[in-house]
């Protein structure tokens, strides 16, 4: 073992070092087979993050471990403990042999022995219970070893809230260089996974030129696929939260910013200011929140954010980065659940939380933005994902349990998934956002209403900002043809079914009942779950008025006679956070009654509705109009009616009868 | 209970249980489930309380076996017989949106489940009453049934009171009667009813003495 130095022996400086780097490699194995390369990897990232481009961390305070034992790893992790609490960052980085055992993850010591792993290895839980007590703002672990993503099992046992509560700003980010039952492999150059670090800390793989720090977050994104070395089938793994506002792994060796030179002085960045703002029962809530992300809900994760968000308005120009950080946490936190759209929800949660403070300051208008340029991104991805799902296998979009269920939430999800489409649509097309070269969205449609055309049916009034931001979008889009089939199918289902559909967010028993009542079609029923009056068939309407399809709707419209429809105009639409928006104005018509035809929708629009939407967005605003988009397909008891384009009347003589 | 199996298009995809899903609504299904669940074991239950009273059914956790020390054979343990149904449905049926498809597994699951109940349960009587004599082979209906009713030992409910047996019969007996119902004989239901209340004086008599076996004071 060939310690370069050890702070707990170093006498060079008093007090705590702010960056404490401890980089471990292991070749000489005593019981099990040697490697090649892991000293000098060990010995790349320690140079790269002290003397490199990308340094931040003191030299004389860092450590270099050569193939050392175990004891020598547990001096060196004491003396940290010992002279370094509450550093600004802390980093712990090991190349070599890792094993998994019973549950657990060990990293191996040169004399560890594989027969006896649990007395003779290091076990992830010393590290993370280290850097608990050590308490730093920021800690980073990075383990090139086989099987290190199974460090993850013990991430949840160590960290609890009522642990880290005590370090409100803690943050931790682990990277892990192969999944749970991967190896790790190394050749010649050294461990495939550090290579590719090394090529982001040496500025050989631009990560980004825009911040004068790196986060671990912003370097595992760019190296699955940066086109150098090929990782194969070995898959990093990434879990992080970030409290601090500022992710400050190391320094970006690509900013510039206008040839500034930027200060390792950690006490010139805004997550000091802004780390005071988190009490210890907000972190520990943070932390739970994070822990549970799995099962999130929105309006908790909403309900969260909307309180640090309050507690960030003192600090806004710091506002931008700081919701960046926490929704990108939670972001990546919720990266591998189940549901594609996981990601699109937390940013659309942190969106919720920062609307109603759009006025008050350019900053969080900037901060919105950010979040809706991660919702388009997300989006597409999830989009992508799905068609790729399809086109291996037609049942893709059947939910996991299957069954009876789907005859109310497949019919939801087809019109969710067409409602982010038209999002995706319309944010090319309205709001200058770049095209997904990677997913053709007409495509997509097409293969939806190929493969899913009888679900799309009225069930429910949460599927009306769905179908009318696509019946919109199709509209710009010119994808006529597939627009007309929607409208017909929603229409001629709406009206077989009696114009009965569900209210919003229907409890699962509601939607047994409502499931049963579509068996039986009683002619009269007045059971509580319908809605009336119907945004749904606002929206049916309002597409054949956009479509011109008055000779398919008009001669039957008396089938639903008396049946009502509205439409709500909220005063302004950055009130599209709120629960239950209280100003605005509801316009409710009924069929029959002035309304006889498509025709006649037209001008109920043009007459009512149209102007209140014009007064309520007089200049185009692309933060509120995006925001309140995005709302409205998660939050759908709102139609984002800002939307419709201009719908002309029609000459009573060009609506032929057939 | 009962167990629901989607076709074979799901053996053929196992991948689907590894894929993610837009817009997954996990717990509301698996919610919505539950309650789907609930009503079949709900109307099952109801179908079976139409052929045992409520107070007779038993539910026990734990075992495969079981003995009841006031029957005639204590220590001959009965295995508890699993009832199990399963109804297909197709993921074409779901796309297609044909919702009448929760309106038969809600019918067919507790009718299935009931048909097996039942044929247990005539299984059960049919080995006990062979195994004890309690046959009555005459193939004449009027002298079969009077045979029958002379041989059964009225019960009484909780509070005392006796109550008469209950007839299950096969369809054709069923006729059997409906025709002798149409042209009564006078005479054999005066019988019956004589023999009836006679069984229903013993089974009181009975009871009063089981009674009797506490202790007073």
């Amino acid at each position: 073992m060939r310690p370069v130095a050890s702070p707990a022996t170093s006498s060079a400086s008093a007090g705590a070092a702010r960056c404490v780097l401890l980089s471990i490699g292991c070749n000489a194995y005593q019981h099990v087979d040697p490697l090649g390369s892991a000293e000098q990897d060990a010995k790349s990232i320690f140079d790269a993050l002290t003397t490199g481009s990308a340094s931040i961390y003191d030299p004389e305070h860092s450590a270099l471990l050569l193939s050392p034992n175990r004891a020598d790893i547990e001096s060196s992790i004491l003396g940290i403990l010992k002279q370094h609490k509450g550093a600004d960052v802390f980093t712990f980085y090991f190349a070599g042999h890792g094993t998994l055992r019973d549950g657990s993850f060990y990293l191996c010591p040169c004399d560890a022995s594989v027969d006896a792993i649990s007395v003779t290895g290091i076990n992830i839980t010393t590290i993370l219970r280290a850097v608990c007590e050590l308490k730093p703002r920021q800690a980073y672990l990075i383990f090139d070893a086989c099987n290190s993503g199974g460090g993850a099992l013990d991430l949840t046992a160590v960290l609890r809230p009522e642990i880290i509560a005590q370090s409100p700003a803690f943050g931790i980010s682990v990277m892990a260089s192969a999944n749970i039952a991967e190896p790790a492999i190394e050749d010649a150059g050294g461990g495939l996974f550090t290579q590719k670090l090394l090529l982001a800390l040496n500025g050989s793989l631009l990560v980004n030129d825009t911040a004068p720090f790196l986060g671990l977050g912003d370097i595992v994104r760019k190296l699955p696929n940066d086109g150098s070395i090929d990782l194969g089938q070995q898959g990093p793994n990434f879990w992080d939260l970030n409290l601090t506002g500022a992710d400050t792994f190391c320094r970006n060796p690509a900013f510039t910013a206008n040839g500034q030179t930027h200060s390792t002085d950690f006490g010139t960045l805004r997550f000091h200011q802004s780390n005071n703002l988190i009490d210890p029962a907000l972190a520990a809530e943070i932390w739970r929140s994070f822990l549970d992300l799995p099962r999130f809900k929105f309006e908790d994760l909403h309900s969260l954010f909307e309180r640090l968000v309050d507690r960030m308005l003192i600090d806004l120009p710091a506002i931008p980065s700081s919701a960046e950080s926490i929704a990108r946490s939670f972001a990546a936190g919720v990266a591998t659940n189940s549901d594609t759209f996981s990601e699109v929800q937390v940013r659309a949660a942190m969106i919720r939380a920062l609307l109603p403070h759009i006025s008050k300051d350019d900053n969080i208008r900037a901060a919105i933005g950010m979040q809706v340029d991660a919702v388009v991104t997300g989006a597409g991805a999830a989009l992508k994902e799905l068609s790729q799902a399809i086109d291996a296998h037609r049942y893709a979009l059947l939910s996991r349990r299957g069954g009876h269920a789907d005859l109310y939430y497949l019919p939801l999800r087809v019109a969710q998934v067409l409602g982010w489409i038209g999002f995706l649509s319309l944010s090319e097309q309205s709001y200058g956002f770049k095209s997904n070269a990677a997913l053709n969205l007409k495509e997509l449609t097409a293969k939806i209403l190929k493969i899913y055309g009888n679900s799309i049916v009225t069930v429910g009034e949460d599927q009306a900002p769905h179908f009318l931001t696509f019946l919109v979008a199709s509209k710009a889009a010119g994808w006529s043809e597939q627009a007309e089939e929607v409208v017909g199918r929603l229409y001629l289902n709406f009206n077989e079914n009696l114009g009965r559909v569900l209210s919003n967010d229907p409890p699962p028993a509601d939607i047994f009942e409502y499931l049963i009542l579509r068996i039986a079609q009683p002619p009269e029923c007045t059971a509580p779950f319908l809605h009336s009056p119907s945004e749904l068939f606002s929206v049916i309407l309002l597409g054949a008025g956009m479509f011109n399809l008055d000779e398919e709707i008009d001669f039957s419209l008396i089938q639903l006679d008396h049946t009502h429809f509205s439409f709500y105009v909220p005063d302004s639409y950055s009130e599209f956070w709120q629960e239950a928006m209280q100003t605005g104005r509801n316009v409710v018509s009924r069929l029959g009654h002035r309304v006889w035809s498509v025709n006649d929708v037209r001008r109920t629009w043009r007459d009512y509705v149209l102007g209140l939407v014009q007064a309520t967005l007089p200049a185009k605003d692309r933060e509120v109009e995006l925001s309140a988009l995005a709302l409205s397909l998660i939050m759908p008891d709102r139609l984002p009616l800002f939307i419709v384009p201009d719908i002309p009347l029609l000459p009573e003589t060009e609506i032929t009868i057939a | 209970m009962n167990q629901q199996k989607d076709s074979e298009q799901d053996m053929q995809q196992p991948h689907r249980q590894t894929q993610r899903l837009p817009f997954e609504h996990a717990r509301e299904i698996g919610k919505l489930e539950e309650i789907i669940q609930e009503q079949i074991a709900k109307r099952a239950q109801v179908m079976l309380e139409d052929v045992i009273p409520s107070t007779n059914i038993q539910r026990l956790k734990h075992g495969r076996q079981w003995v009841a020390t006031n029957s005639y054979r204590p220590d001959d343990p009965t295995e508890t017989v699993v009832h199990s149904t399963e109804m297909s449905i197709s993921f074409e049926s779901i796309l297609n949106h044909e919702v009448v498809i929760l309106g038969r597994l809600l019918n067919e699951i507790p009718n299935e489940m009931h048909k097996q109940l039942m044929a247990s349960m005539y299984d059960t009587v049919r080995e006990t009453t062979e195994s004890t004599g309690n046959v009555v082979s005459n193939k004449d209906f009027k002298a079969g049934f009077m045979e029958a009713i002379k041989g059964i030992v009225f019960s009484v409910d909780r509070w005392g009171v006796p109550s008469a047996p209950q007839l299950h019969v096969h369809p054709a007996m069923a006729a059997k009667i409906e025709q002798y119902c149409r042209d009564p004989d006078a005479a054999y239901d005066q019988e019956i009813q004589r023999i009836t209340e006679q069984k229903k004086l013993e089974a009181i008599a009975d009871e009063a003495r089981r009674i009797t076996r506490y202790k007073f004071r």
